[in-house]
């Protein structure tokens, strides 16, 4: 019976990708009142959200569809949903900000522009080709070129820009050098065909796994790996706060989603030892670019960027691992938290308006938020610390079980060095709540200081005290939790 | 196939060296005409791999729509006219590098088509010739094969059946957002630049007879009489 349907469900559910294309394009030309433009393009936005969030909870799993052009199983539809959160969760961020008035400044073709990256990122999540892969990538990527301009600071936000269209670009054609690579070693663009053809052949050859290397190491580019770390802290320096956020954490879920595919489908068959020692010296490096490179930072948003570097190494970690079930589950409770403490912490920077119109920016501007408002400080070095992967939170936790399944392969020197490292991170994570308590208490020492009534928390309560929640709670029910990823990581494989 | 090869070889090198040419330039026109010479390049390298099509739509958008907005764009963005004509002499390199490209052409509807002038030049002579391998060439009887006319499909014909609106339609539907990404795109950036110049002008208001009776001499001379 469903069989019967396929095609004609197929044909709702993209219908239901770019209808609502369609609909945003002719209601931001038609509309002349501009506020209200925007409430109503805000609002179909949040409704085609949920609608085809919907629409993927409903669908039946595990098939392939559309010539063997997509495929959908268990993982895929998780991610799904944690990207249609987070994006929902943004576009209430904006709407609050267009509503108080220009703090996060957007344009109706800004969001437009996110909903069609939405729709790339969807469908690289679920490609099971590679040149739908490739072509649903470029999708999102070039609309992350034009959101990576923001207007507020020119000079910085274009400079940002470029460069990141330049590395984006370079990056893209490596992915395409290698999906040629693997083209012509097997003659083949679908994962499950690649992966047969190279079982049969029992020997894999050199131009399959350059092919296999190049399309990881052009993910790994756009992720933001230590030797091209650069570019990503210069372009997230120029684009706002918030765009910032979208950035990080739909590229991170993306990239991790279609590597998660790549390893489990393919790669985890064949033992490419060069790619392996790459990528561990690349993750060690991150590591300690990440923490040596933020001690010395002025600006949030430089922290953030370099925090999300060194996330994205950890998150990395599974593809070096021989156990491959295992550490895939854990890499993604891992994304969770993270995606979650992030979260919190903008949402808390992003509500604590400074005067009328700007938010945060500096370090030292931190030290006023234990004074005027306590609860908002003891949420933040909750955050700060849950971030870091302090013993009673359950990032710790996350962050251990992806460490330690590396002493049971017998590298015990390389788990040393990460275990060292991650220690290094903790201390950028603290260097901010030392910055938040004792900076002040100096400073209240040495003169008065005015209680400042403009550090308040204007919006994002709720998102707050579900994300306190979640860290509270999270510890009572971790075994199932994690065993829920394990089971769908399971059941997909 | 060796031919084929050495042919591709050629071409990549003129794109190499066109490239470098393009990023090194300081004058738009000169990086316009190696990128006609680039396209030209690239639609060659389709005619090797069969693709008519691609290679001839190639040619149309880029050197045709392309390439003469780029034209466009110079003419209006302001340069010293005069300097490019006594400078024209430069270019007649460009045109060495074009007959390259149309021999390498030319050489590959030679190759791949298989023009009969091997055989036909072989048969017609070889009455003249004594040696025994020209005895050895034997008539063979060309009868209509109806069965590779059923089944010989041209290149447009594959790509549409096949690729574009057949099995891989996804691909077709992706291309079109990327395309719509970008005309929104162009919007975005550009917008804010708009809005700035209409603040601009909001004390200075536009006096269009002004603009319209403005010369290039006439403004020129004054500027040469203040200094």
């Amino acid at each position: 019976m469903m069989i019967l349907f396929e095609s004609s469900l197929n044909m709702i559910k993209y219908s239901v990708y770019i209808v609502p294309l369609i609909l945003m394009i002719i209601l931001s030309i038609s509309i002349e009142n501009a506020s209200k433009k925007m409430n109503i393009i805000l609002k179909s936005m949040k409704i085609t959200i949920i609608v085809i969030g919907i629409l993927i909870m409903i669908e039946e799993s595990t098939y392939v569809k559309l010539n063997g052009h997509l495929i959908k199983t268990e993982i895929i539809e998780l991610f799904e949903i944690i990207l249609l959160g987070v994006t929902y969760v943004i576009i209430t961020i904006f709407e609050k900000g267009v509503k108080e008035g220009t703090k996060t400044k957007i344009t109706e073709e800004g969001i437009i522009l996110m909903y069609s990256s939405i729709i790339g990122m969807l469908i690289s999540m679920e490609a099971h080709n590679l040149i739908t892969l490739f072509l649903s990538l470029e999708i999102s990527s070039i609309c992350f070129y034009i959101l990576a301009l923001n207007k507020n600071s020119r000079k910085v936000s274009i400079e940002g820009g470029l460069k990141y269209y330049i590395v984006g670009g370079i990056a893209s054609t490596i992915i395409l050098l290698g999906i040629v690579c693997i083209y012509k070693s097997t003659g083949s663009l679908m994962y499950t065909d690649i992966f047969i053809t190279l079982m049969e052949n029992g020997k894999v050859d050199n131009i399959a796994q350059m092919g296999l290397s190049l399309l990881v190491l052009g993910l790994i580019i756009k992720l933001g790996i230590a030797p091209f770390h650069g570019w990503l802290i210069d372009t997230y320096e120029g684009t706002g706060m918030l765009m910032t956020y979208f950035l990080t954490i739909t590229q991170k879920i993306v990239t991790i989603i279609i590597l998660i595919n790549l390893y489990l489908m393919i790669i985890a068959y064949v033992t490419i030892q060069g790619l392996n020692q790459v990528l561990l010296i690349g993750i060690i490096v991150t590591l300690l670019v990440g923490t040596i490179g933020s001690l010395r930072q002025q600006k949030l948003i430089r922290f953030i960027a370099y925090s999300a570097i060194v996330n994205s190494a950890l998150l990395i970690m599974f593809f070096v691992g021989n156990n491959t079930e295992e550490l895939v589950s854990y890499s993604i409770y891992y994304l969770v938290n993270y995606i979650i403490g992030l979260t919190v912490l903008i949402s808390i920077i992003m509500g604590l308006n400074k005067n009328r119109e700007g938010n945060i920016e500096l370090l030292g501007e931190l030290k006023n938020i234990w004074l005027n408002n306590r609860v908002v400080g003891v949420c933040f070095i909750v955050v700060l610390l849950y971030l870091a992967g302090l013993p009673p939170f359950t990032n710790f936790i996350s962050k251990i079980i992806l460490i330690l399944p590396y002493i049971i392969e017998g590298r015990l020197y390389i788990t040393m060095i990460i275990l060292f490292l991650t220690v290094g991170i903790m201390i950028y994570y603290v260097n901010i709540v030392k910055i938040l308590l004792i900076d002040k208490k100096q400073q209240e020492e040495r003169g008065g200081v005015q209680k400042l009534e403009t550090y308040q928390m204007k919006s994002g309560g709720t998102i707050i005290i579900g994300g306190m929640l979640w860290i509270v709670f999270s510890q009572v029910y971790l075994d199932e939790i994690i065993n829920i990823i394990k089971i769908i990581v399971a059941i997909s494989n | 196939m060796d031919s084929t090869l050495g042919l591709l070889v050629i071409l990549l090198g003129i794109i190499m060296i066109c490239t470098l040419v393009i990023l090194r330039s300081v004058n738009p026109i000169y990086s316009i005409l190696n990128l006609i010479v680039i396209y030209g390049c690239y639609a060659a390298i389709l005619l090797t791999v069969e693709m008519e099509f691609l290679a001839c739509i190639y040619i149309l958008v880029n050197v045709g729509a392309i390439a003469v907005l780029f034209l466009f764009i110079v003419m209006m963005i302001n340069i010293n006219i005069v300097e490019i004509q006594e400078t024209m002499r430069k270019y007649n390199i460009y045109m060495i590098v074009g007959i390259i490209g149309v021999i390498g052409i030319i050489g590959i509807l030679i190759t791949n088509y298989n023009i009969r002038l091997k055989e036909e030049v072989i048969a017609d002579f070889s009455m003249f010739l004594t040696t025994s391998e020209s005895n050895q060439l034997t008539v063979v009887p060309t009868y209509l094969d109806y069965y590779t006319l059923f089944t010989e499909t041209t290149d447009i014909r594959t790509m549409g059946s096949n690729v574009i609106y057949g099995s891989q339609s996804i691909w077709f539907i992706m291309a079109c957002i990327i395309l719509l990404i970008g005309m929104v795109g162009v919007i975005y950036i550009t917008e804010d630049l708009i809005i700035e110049k209409r603040h601009l002008n909001e004390r200075r208001r536009q006096d269009i007879n002004s603009q319209v009776l403005r010369e290039y001499k006439t403004t020129i001379r004054n500027y040469r009489e203040i200094q």
